[in-house]
């Protein structure tokens, strides 16, 4: 048997079948300032231009050695596609919802799912994934961010709004979320059918800092696990913030990549991870992004030895992140590989 | 129990558990029974309000408890507030609170926000997407003893030295304090913040050390 292709050795780990050599895939955001250039794709055009989004998210493998493509660089693709006003954000900072659309039973009866093949930048995203598939000769893993269906629901309702329904309209709080499942579903699924090789599901407010375990087991985790049902591909699951309390249940959905932040400790996430494979972690700003060369192969090693299966910041990557820096852990990472 | 402390109690509990009704009733009665407003605040809903502190920090109730409370505390204050005599507030400090420009995620500076007030602290809230210009012309113009700054995203962080630099360079005399998800004591350090606080409830206990209460 030869050598395994990059695509094959990152779904092979997330199939539970090599998780003896790590991956250096990233399944979070991989624009920075310095690829831009390089790419000739300046955020925010990368954001609403397939060729200039395709061409920063392969330039990630091209000049850092990333091993993987990843899609879209924002949070907030469904939420433009539903209505939600959004800031278009600068070299720097990433599109943001400005207004949320459902303000009662009836703003959120009249939202439909929207066509991924048409409403705003969702077809922007797949014919980037289709773009990226045919220049990687399908070597290499194409990732789609999609984001998760609590998050998604705190963009269409205020997340503060969503937050007190919890006591005053709870019966309002699982409408509106079976509704971004269901958006959920639909764009990851068209995302797959455009040639993605894997699912990134980001559910960032949806943390322990905002939510209990028990609301997360109760509301999100439920219908995560209805949304990975309808995947082909394995999907990556990332939630920022200190997941320990959740890790069990972040598994339970089916999520074969479980994404963790810097703050959880990889030792402690092992031990509640049975047969999901470890996505993390290393710090993107301390670290990544102002670390020594130093601070950032010693933590890149750590987070090897330590057991995770796809060594990756725990999360996006933050744009004034020097490439350097980013060469330097994937070098760190391989160098290690090798000898495992 | 006397009546005055029995009204203490209930606003305290109705702060702790949320009710919002309990706490705008008990408020009506404690104005019409002639108990000072202010000290409503200070003896009921505000310790109301730590306790409720106290159990996040614990993760023993999460956001959507403490916005319950919040709101609890809020409505109560909104029928006290026209019965307090200005003379008699006494102010712990004042804060300039913001999010900093390309970030719109304001829950956890809302909650440094109203723990802050619960604990008697002036805040100024300059709202989310703040550039820099604003943070430092209001801590400027208001004198404030500190300004407060959050980012959660990894992308909008990066702002935060600018704003530190801006405050130095314009002589502007406050500490500077921040938090936020990607944001660390050392990221702190490294910029030369006063101080970094990981949740809203240390944020407060952190403004309460810097201005030496």
């Amino acid at each position: 048997m030869g050598e395994l292709t990059l695509k094959e050795r990152y779904l092979h780990i997330l199939e539970g079948r090599d998780i003896e050599r790590p991956s250096c895939a990233c399944p979070l955001q991989t624009g920075t300032i310095e690829l831009m250039k390089k790419t000739d794709s300046f955020w925010p055009q990368a954001h609403s231009d397939a060729l200039k989004m395709a061409r920063l998210s392969f330039g990630a493998w091209k000049y850092t050695g990333i091993e993987s493509a990843r899609v879209p660089f924002c949070l907030t693709v469904e939420a433009e596609a539903l209505g939600c006003t959004i800031k278009q954000g600068d070299l720097i900072s990433q599109p943001s919802v400005q207004k949320h659309p459902v303000s009662d039973k009836k703003s959120l009866e009249n939202l439909a799912v929207p066509n991924p093949e048409k409403d705003k930048r969702m077809p922007v995203i797949g014919t980037a994934v289709s773009m990226l598939k045919e220049w990687t000769d399908d070597k290499i893993p194409i990732i789609g961010g999609v984001v998760g269906p609590f998050t998604l629901a705190g963009h269409l309702r205020g997340i503060g709004d969503l937050l007190l329904d919890f006591f005053d309209n709870p019966g309002f709080v699982e409408e509106i979320l079976d509704f971004s499942k269901e958006v959920c579903i639909s764009f990851s699924n068209y995302l797959e059918d455009q040639g993605a090789d894997s699912i990134t599901i980001i559910d960032p407010s949806a943390t322990t800092e905002l939510i209990g375990p028990e609301d997360f087991k109760r509301l999100v985790a439920p219908r995560i696990e209805d949304i990975i049902k309808t995947l082909k591909t394995p999907a990556v699951l990332h939630i920022c913030g200190d997941t320990t309390a959740i890790l069990d249940a972040m598994e339970k959905t089916g999520a074969r990549g479980i994404s963790i932040d810097h703050l959880v400790d990889i030792e402690t996430a092992k031990t509640y991870l049975k047969n999901s494979a470890l996505v993390g972690n290393i710090n993107p700003i301390d670290t990544l992004m102002l670390g020594s060369k130093e601070k950032i192969e010693s933590e890149t090693k750590a987070c090897i030895l330590k057991g995770a299966d796809i060594i990756a910041p725990g999360c996006g990557i933050s744009p004034k992140t020097p490439t350097e820096n980013i060469v330097n852990y994937i070098n760190v990472a391989k160098k290690i590989r090798g000898k495992l | 129990m006397e009546e005055k402390e029995k009204i203490f109690e209930t606003l305290k509990s109705a702060v702790v558990s949320g009710d919002h009704e309990l706490a705008i009733k008990t408020a009506k009665r404690a104005i019409e029974i002639g108990i000072d407003a202010y000290v409503c605040i200070m003896e009921g809903l505000s310790p109301g309000m730590q306790v409720v502190s106290d159990k996040y920090e614990k993760r023993e109730v999460f956001v959507p408890q403490i916005l319950r409370s919040a709101r609890a505390m809020n409505m109560a204050v909104d029928i006290l507030k026209p019965h307090i005599p200005v003379s008699s507030v006494r102010t712990n400090g004042k804060i300039v609170l913001g999010v900093v420009a390309g970030d719109i995620h304001d829950i956890g500076k809302n909650l440094v926000k109203l723990l802050c007030e619960a604990a008697g602290f002036d805040v100024i809230d300059l709202g989310k997407d703040v550039p820099v210009e604003k943070f430092v012309e209001t801590a400027k113009e208001e004198a404030t003893d500190i300004v407060g700054m959050s980012a959660l995203m990894t992308t909008s962080m990066i702002g935060m030295p600018d704003i530190i630099k801006s405050l130095k360079e314009q002589n502007v005399n406050c500490k500077v304090i921040i938090g936020g998800g990607p944001v660390s004591q050392s990221y702190a350090d490294s910029i030369g913040a006063d101080g970094y606080a990981a949740d809203a409830a240390k944020a407060v206990k952190l403004v309460g050390k810097l201005l030496g209460g």
